[in-house]
């Protein structure tokens, strides 16, 4: 016969100001089974443990039912503390008396009525608990960076730093990613290139980081300690071994300034044998096979060929020609590289709110209507205009510009109800830096609040209306139009209620928010994770788990989660290095055994657990003719799917047992 | 306050000379309203004080045929409280001198009493209340409003027919020229 423990807890006030601790003390002894009931102030309290270790010791108690707040509060606290006693840690049960009666329940004998019905059913649960023993898994200290961004960057050198090896994913040519795009940074106007090269050059050249740009991952299989991730490498057509960097090719591409290159914004032109941008890390050209006329050129060896005609030849291969090195090879193809990871880091950023949704706005067909990205380029000395400020319709100087803020946030209509949080901080820069090239410049910022929450910020769009002269006017902008050749912009002055119509704007800016990749979900499920309903990255706790996702082993840092300016990518990026440095600590990771166990006896291979498992945890076996299913306990994360599907019961989740889940129904119906 | 006038551009010039004839730094003002929540004059306004900065801002003309320009007591109770240190009542001071030099003037009784009360400093180095009195209800018209406190005020004799003069009359209107010299 089990011989239960019941401690109950007060909690302060929290318990016991709604529920009559002394009572459902009294009444729990009376419960077959329990041999020992008493009450404590705290129980999670070091005197408070002592009292349970003591318990257990005097009484010979084998089972402890703790009537407290959530299992997911103290539950490892009372674990530890029953050990500590002797017995299995997993010979505990915790009735969840807080969170689920006092806090919950407005009437006093209600709330002890139902805290007694719930200490019952513990106690009947305990009573068929089993010691369970933590599994051992390996773990592979190896870590995978997807995305090389800022906060890519900063979690692969973190993570290098600390002597483990990193393999970095990026899927464009070059790494940097979006603040290679950008022109100065806010609250300091630092170059954004100036502080990010030299960490992308780091990541370059670091002995424990390997860089795979130009690759996507395809296939994410395995569990904490041990991922086994598939990454296409895509064919660049220049060999990385051999090219030295020195972008001859690039010169002599007859397609060269005719393909808008993307990391321009496509406000200035490539070739179809490019690097995005001249700090290129690797500075290692690619072709891209969507416009290349020898790769579209078709391959003499399979055309057909009729007697007497000549074999067609392919077209151009200019590039292969002029290299020195010999490093173009069109023959090269898509690579498949499997590889073994202990820890998975997300950090694939951002994209840009599509302001063609704003038809008022001009739907994108303003020519001197462009987004804050097309201003960044524009006002970087490497940009299109070559830092010049200047009108994309006419290329002359602006004399009235205007910025508008939340185009494509808070905007419940358009989807994007959410604060994009970098918007107003980089409009004040964006208005500085109009006033720092054009000293005569009219500058207006139309804003609804500004938010400048951050070391600096609110001194900083200060600064841009005070020293700067940016001219802030609440109130959102209802329309911007063409008439006669001029760009008027209508809207109001809420401040002071008045509306504005404002005529020949030669420049207007528009703040677009930040949204998730177009790809995030899709992603997110090739990893097994989820996302919010905007498609960003959701984090396993806001607040306290803010980088770990609910899939153990797979971090997320930076903009993936939600939007972010650098220093919080960065800090994130920082947060998710500390993770994986505590995970890599472990040789051996201890698995939580509360997994499922499938009785081969009983199953009846009918296969309905392998299909349920979200996480692929259990495969069919065979032995001798017999088939039948088999949990992974690594992978298995005790979710209990498996075990409502199974028609035979050969499938149960241990420590939630079907007989532990109706021994707890009995025992409040019965006793 | 006039017809209804949209809001279009900054003007800089007027911006400019409101900043100058006030001393204070118009952007400084970031619209939280403080002024106009404790400003005792601005209930019976037509717009509040902040709204004058914010017009002062814009450097609109609207702001010229204001009645709370006129209005202001220049009690300082907005200097006194506001974040950004701005002295509201300058800058309605500055902004009631450019109204009446544009001709802009929406509160022609407050104009009255206020240009009475700088003649009869001008001429006797203190104000003489009677006729200041008498100045203002002849601009107003409104003969017969506040008898029930004049009346008593002139039997104990708060208002004595004729005014004194200061001592060095002279050296003080000296005063008036230089501010004049100063101003131009």
């Amino acid at each position: 016969m089990a011989r239960v423990g019941v401690f109950i807890c007060h909690c302060g006030a929290n318990i016991a100001g709604k529920v009559d601790v002394e009572a459902v003390s009294e009444a729990a002894i009376n419960i077959p089974g329990v041999v020992y009931s008493s009450h404590q102030k705290y129980s999670c309290s070091e005197a408070g443990q002592k009292v349970i270790i003591d318990a257990i010791k005097e009484n010979r108690l084998d089972r402890v039912v703790i009537g407290s707040c959530s299992p997911k509060m103290h539950e490892n606290t009372f674990r530890k503390t029953v050990q500590q006693a002797g017995l299995n840690s997993y010979m505990l049960e915790i009735a969840n008396l807080r969170e689920h009666v006092s806090w919950v329940t407005a009437d006093k004998d209600e709330a002890t009525k139902k805290a007694m019905d719930l200490v019952k059913a513990a106690v009947g649960k305990v009573s068929f608990a089993k010691p369970l023993t933590p599994g051992q898994v390996p773990v592979e200290k190896r870590a995978l960076v997807i995305g090389g961004g800022i906060a890519g960057i900063q979690a692969a050198l973190d993570i290098a730093d600390m002597g483990y090896e990193v393999v970095m994913v990026e899927r464009e040519p070059s790494i940097g990613g979006r603040m290679a795009q950008l022109d100065k940074t806010f609250p300091t106007l630092d170059c954004s290139a100036c502080i990010l090269s030299p960490r992308m050059v780091d990541v370059a050249q670091h002995p424990n980081i390997r860089l795979l740009t130009y690759s996507e991952v395809e296939n994410v299989n395995g569990y904490v300690g041990n991922f086994n991730v598939i990454i296409r490498k895509k064919a660049r057509f220049v060999d990385e071994r051999i090219c030295t960097g020195c972008l001859e090719c690039m010169g002599k591409c007859p397609l060269k300034k005719k393909i808008p290159n993307e990391f321009e914004n496509g406000r200035a032109p490539r070739g179809a044998i490019y690097v995005p941008f001249a700090q290129a890390v690797p500075k290692v050209p690619v072709i891209d096979k969507e416009y290349c006329r020898y790769l579209l050129s078709p391959d003499p060896d399979k055309v057909e060929v009729k007697e007497g005609e000549k074999k067609p030849k392919r077209k151009c291969g200019v590039c292969a020609k002029v290299c020195t090195q010999g490093a173009v090879d069109f023959n090269q193809q898509d690579e498949l590289i499997s590889e073994k990871f202990g820890a998975i880091v997300l950090a694939t950023g951002f994209n840009l709110f599509d302001h063609s949704k704003y038809g008022e706005y001009g739907a994108g067909k303003i020519p001197d209507v462009i987004t804050a990205l097309d201003f960044e380029r524009i006002v970087n000395s490497s940009g299109p205009t070559e830092g010049k400020i200047v009108r994309p319709s006419n290329g002359e100087k602006p004399k009235r510009v205007v910025f508008i803020q939340c185009v494509g946030s808070r905007d419940e209509a358009k989807g994007v109800p959410y604060c994009s949080r970098i918007c107003c901080m980089y409009t004040a820069k964006q208005a500085i830096l109009v006033r720092e090239k054009l000293p005569d410049a009219e500058i207006y910022v139309f804003y609804m609040d500004i938010r400048a929450a951050g070391k600096g910020y609110e001194e900083f769009v200060l600064r841009a209306q005070r020293e700067y002269g940016a001219n802030y006017v609440r109130g959102r902008v209802s329309r911007i139009y063409e008439s006669n050749g001029h760009m008027v912009l209508k809207a109001a002055d809420t401040l002071v209620g008045m509306p504005v119509e404002m005529d020949d704007v030669d420049l207007v800016v528009l703040a677009t928010g930040s949204i998730a990749r177009e790809d995030s979900v899709e992603l997110a499920n090739t990893i097994g994770i989820t996302t919010d309903n905007h498609g960003f990255i959701s984090e396993v706790h806001p607040k306290l788990r803010p980088v770990e996702v609910p899939r153990e082993g797979v971090f997320a840092c930076g903009a993936c989660l939600s939007p972010r300016d650098i220093p919080d990518a960065v800090a994130t990026a920082g947060a998710v290095a500390a993770k994986v440095g505590v995970l890599f600590s472990n040789d051996i990771l201890m698995s939580d055994p509360m997994v499922a166990e499938i009785d081969p006896l009983k199953c009846a291979a009918c296969g309905a657990c392998v299909s349920v498992c979200p996480y692929s945890a259990i495969t069919m076996e065979e032995f001798r003719g017999k088939k039948f299913a088999k949990v992974n306990e690594a992978m298995c994360q005790g979710c209990g799917t498996c075990s409502a599907a199974c028609r035979p019961g050969a499938a149960q989740l241990k420590g939630q047992t079907d007989e532990q889940i109706l021994r707890s129904i009995e025992a409040v119906l019965q006793w | 306050m006039g017809a209804s006038v949209q809001l279009r551009s900054i003007d800089m010039d007027l911006k400019k000379e409101i900043e100058r004839l006030s001393g204070q730094k118009l952007d400084a003002c970031y619209l939280c309203g403080k002024c106009s929540a404790g400003c005792p004059v601005a209930p019976y306004q037509d717009i509040p004080p902040h709204v004058v900065m914010r017009m002062a801002q814009w450097g609109s003309k609207k702001v010229l045929g204001s009645k709370m320009i006129w209005n202001c007591a220049s009690c300082g109770t907005c200097y006194t409280r506001c974040p950004n240190n701005i002295d509201v009542a300058r800058v309605c001071g500055a902004l009631s001198q450019i109204s009446r030099r544009e001709g802009l003037v929406a509160d022609k009784v407050a104009a009255t009493l206020r240009e009475k009360f700088v003649e009869s400093v001008k001429n006797n180095g203190r104000v003489h209340e009677l006729s200041l009195v008498v100045a203002m209800k002849m601009a107003s018209r409104d003969y017969l409003g506040d008898l029930d406190i004049g009346i008593p005020m002139f039997l104990k004799g708060k208002f004595p027919l004729f005014g004194h003069k200061i001592k060095d009359l002279n050296n003080f209107q000296k005063l008036f020229d230089s501010k004049k010299k100063g101003d131009k």
